[in-house]
């Protein structure tokens, strides 16, 4: 069970609603317990297709993955000392900011695929991105390394 | 993705759900997977000058105003901090799960 993952697939027309899903994430069982739920609702459209939904569910499971590593690797104190935060999602950050990084280092011209993915990650949902680099956050990275 | 690479998947329970559950998710699955593990190959290559400068570029973002959960956190930065030495472990622990070799040298070669 380590590692596994379920996502609800959403869309505009779908049967996820933001905020609400149709299933019931903890039943006390240790193990079941464990396993990461998560949802996403993007209006999929023509320029990206259904590859957001990928890109999702990679990200998410490199985060469950890194996050399993960084536990069994470290103290908890330790953690703490350093201030991270090994909640969900914490270890997407890592790929935000190397998507950012790289973008306004290489201008992001070494790779068409590497290009895509930050478009992915940088358009809103309703555009049929994941949304999760915002503009100001490209434009801050862009502006202060060349 | 080649029959070869899918059957070598399918042995492993979380591919054998990826797999079973679209053809579409399966096919770009390990297309999605690559770039990841490229990006994450490049963080265990990141030069702590580097990893200062992203630093430095969060920080001040923080400070504008347009706070963002992942640069308030500055995540990055830190786990390269924690990670020390080990980074290059943490990198081969996740890449080799999230894009497992589909093509191992045989032993009778």
């Amino acid at each position: 069970m380590e590692h596994a993952y379920q996502i609800e697939f959403g869309h505009s027309n779908g049967l996820v609603k933001q905020g609400e899903t149709t299933y019931d994430f903890h039943d006390g069982d240790a193990v079941s317990d464990e396993v990461r739920w998560t949802y996403l609702q993007i209006n999929v459209n023509k320029k990206f297709g259904t590859t957001p939904f990928v890109h999702y569910f990679m990200a998410h499971l490199i985060d469950a993955i890194a996050v399993s590593w960084i536990k069994t690797n470290y103290q908890n104190s330790k953690l703490d000392e350093v201030e991270i935060d090994t909640k969900k999602d914490g270890a997407l950050s890592i790929l935000s900011d190397l998507l950012c990084y790289r973008s306004a280092k290489l201008n992001i011209q070494t790779s068409d695929y590497e290009e895509k993915t930050l478009n992915i990650w940088n358009a809103p949902r309703p555009e049929g991105g994941l949304g999760w680099i915002g503009k100001e956050k490209l434009t801050c990275f862009t502006s202060n390394i060349s | 993705m080649s029959n070869s690479a899918i059957a070598e998947l399918s042995k492993i329970p979380i591919y054998r759900q990826i797999l079973s559950s679209s053809s579409e998710f399966a096919t770009n699955y390990l297309t999605v997977a690559s770039i990841y593990k490229d990006l994450l190959n490049d963080f265990n290559k990141l030069a702590l000058a580097e990893v200062e400068q992203i630093s430095e570029v969060l920080n001040k973002f923080s400070a504008s105003g347009e706070l963002d959960k992942s640069a308030s956190q500055n995540t990055l930065p830190k786990l390269v901090s924690l990670f020390d030495t080990k980074r290059n472990q943490f990198v081969e622990y996740v890449t080799s799960t999230i894009f497992p070799e589909t093509e191992k040298p045989r032993a009778d070669l």
